[in-house]
């Protein structure tokens, strides 16, 4: 339980792992536009051909990634049903009167799971290959144009990092909360889904109090510690923008690039 | 040098105030103790030097530098580091190096100074080998070391204990005493406030809190002559004093330089 981040990182030397943060948010969008530009089944061949590009350049075993689908699979099985009965189509497999089972539909079924399997793997790509500080500086730095509207960039980042580093600690909390509660002799696991949400306020409520209690004593702490705000702020690891770099970025322009020729000649 | 002016604090809503028209100078290079029970005003004494609390009433100068002055602040903090009690708390990122060098990127230092500034705190506090691991898997001793090493890497020349033991185990304590000792050893001013007697024993001041007033300072063994004002005041002296006293009660010739169990044994022995 304690383990858990948003987005499992696996720590690793690879090319992947070493691009620039920035790099990889930028891969990850223009793939994600990749999978969306596909209209048509076997073109999901390029999206799919990138990903295993990334997965054997990562190093990152495949099982990370099956993990990171499985939480998804009733998402996947309901929209896999919801599209064999939603889909209108001439080439009926079966017919029982009151719904005909189509070509269509099961490639249709077929298409948008690949779809969202591919996304949901390419996200988790990203979370695998890059540590979650790496990813919010890139965040930080990616947004940072936007300051001169006045997007708090810095705050957001700032906001990123201490969530990242108190999951644990309020996990550790809600454990002993949780306890300290059962020993009282509160009752977790019994009743129907409302009495047991209902039966989480005794575990939220303190939890929420010492969060409140946690944020002013870490104030406190980095304000003793000179934290003044964004301005004049330096960091320890820059963030480099390299040769590979540019390199991965014109080998995802590439496919992204092929993509659309090969939608366009044929359409 | 850090002066404390007669001054007088109150929280809002409290009704006497935490502190009453305290004075107390602490030379550079000293290391100093201060002790009382809860409610005694020690923490709130302690929260003075940096500003994080303005006196109600009287000044506080770090160095010269009044800490009413909004723009002295920043500077009073580097010159000033400061613990806190709970370790979960005080430290803000998820990476031990990277926690270490919030301190100095807040400041704006250079990135390859910062590096060299976090691998010097982290070898002062002997936790080098843990420069990459996540902070949740570290012992509440070890969390303090990288606070202090965080606090370190500003360069300070005091550093500030606020109850920074309270929340450790027997070891952790230890480790963490060790550590400060160690700091102080190379020069630092060292205010360590603290509810245990036996950590103050090695100090070389002791400043006695009670009901927001100083009743006693002096050396450890002048202070734990008043073992009397010390039971008013809620405090236990170590245990080793308390035996001292009692032999001294049936007649042992022992002195008043007897701290911990090693003093008392090496005065002891020659009288059996």
């Amino acid at each position: 339980m304690r383990d858990i981040t948003l987005g499992q990182f696996v720590a690793g030397n690879s090319v992947i792992h070493k691009l620039d943060p920035r790099t990889k948010i930028a891969m990850m969008i223009l793939y994600i536009a990749m999978t969306f530009l596909v209209k048509r089944i076997y073109f999901m061949a390029i999206p799919f051909a990138y990903l295993v590009l990334e997965l054997i350049l990562s190093g990152i075993s495949l099982r990370y990634i099956v993990n990171s689908l499985k939480p998804i699979r009733i998402l996947l099985i309901f929209m896999f049903i919801l599209n064999l009965f939603f889909t209108s189509g001439e080439n009926v497999w079966l017919d029982l009167g009151f719904w005909k089972l189509t070509g269509e539909a099961v490639l249709q079924s077929c298409f948008i799971s690949i779809r969202i399997i591919l996304l949901v793997a390419g996200a988790s790509m990203l979370t695998l290959t890059t540590s979650p500080i790496a990813l919010t500086d890139g965040i930080e730095k990616l947004l940072a144009p936007l300051k001169i509207f006045r997007f708090p960039a810095h705050e957001l980042a700032m906001m990123m990092t201490i969530a990242l580093r108190f999951v644990p600690t309020l996990m550790d909390e809600s454990d002993k909360i949780r306890n300290a509660q059962m020993s009282r002799g509160a009752d977790f696991e019994s009743g129907n889904i409302f009495k047991r949400v209902k039966s989480m306020i005794p575990i939220l409520i303190p939890l929420f109090v010492s969060s409140f209690r946690k944020a002013d004593e870490l104030a406190i702490a980095m304000e003793s510690r000179c934290y003044h705000g964004g301005e004049g702020r330096t960091r320890m690891k820059q963030l480099k923008f390299r040769k590979e770099d540019l390199f991965a970025i014109l080998i995802t322009l590439l496919f992204m690039a092929s993509l659309i020729v090969l939608l366009i000649v044929l359409k | 040098m850090i002066r404390f002016d007669n001054i007088t604090y109150q929280y809002e809503n409290a009704l006497s105030p935490a502190l009453a028209d305290v004075s107390l100078e602490i030379q550079d290079g000293e290391f100093i103790a201060i002790v009382g029970h809860n409610g005694s005003g020690k923490s709130t004494l302690a929260k003075h030097i940096n500003g994080l609390l303005l006196p109600s009433k009287g000044s506080v100068t770090v160095n010269g530098m009044d800490t009413k002055v909004e723009d002295n602040l920043l500077k009073i903090r580097q010159i000033v580091g400061m613990a806190f009690q709970n370790p979960d708390n005080q430290l803000v990122t998820t990476i031990v190096e990277e926690d270490v060098a919030f301190g100095p990127e807040n400041l704006g230092v250079t990135p390859s100074e910062i590096r060299q500034r976090v691998d010097e705190a982290l070898h002062a506090v002997g936790m080098t080998d843990y420069a990459e691991f996540a902070v949740h898997h570290l012992s509440g001793g070890q969390k303090q070391r990288i606070a202090i090493a965080g606090i370190l890497a500003l360069k300070p020349q005091v550093l500030v204990l606020d109850e920074a033991s309270a929340m450790l185990d027997p070891s952790g304590r230890a480790e963490l005493l060790s550590t400060v000792k160690q700091l102080h050893d190379q020069g630092m001013t060292v205010l360590m406030v603290t509810q245990y007697m036996d950590e103050t024993v090695d100090c070389d001041r002791i400043v006695v809190m009670k009901g927001g007033k100083i009743v006693l300072t002096g050396t450890p063994s002048e202070v734990f002559q008043h073992t009397d004002i010390l039971l008013q005041s809620n405090l236990v002296p170590p245990e080793a004093v308390a035996v001292r006293d009692s032999l001294k009660a049936m007649g042992y010739p022992l002195s008043d330089r007897a701290l911990n169990a090693e003093q008392l044994s090496e005065e002891l022995c020659p009288l059996l």
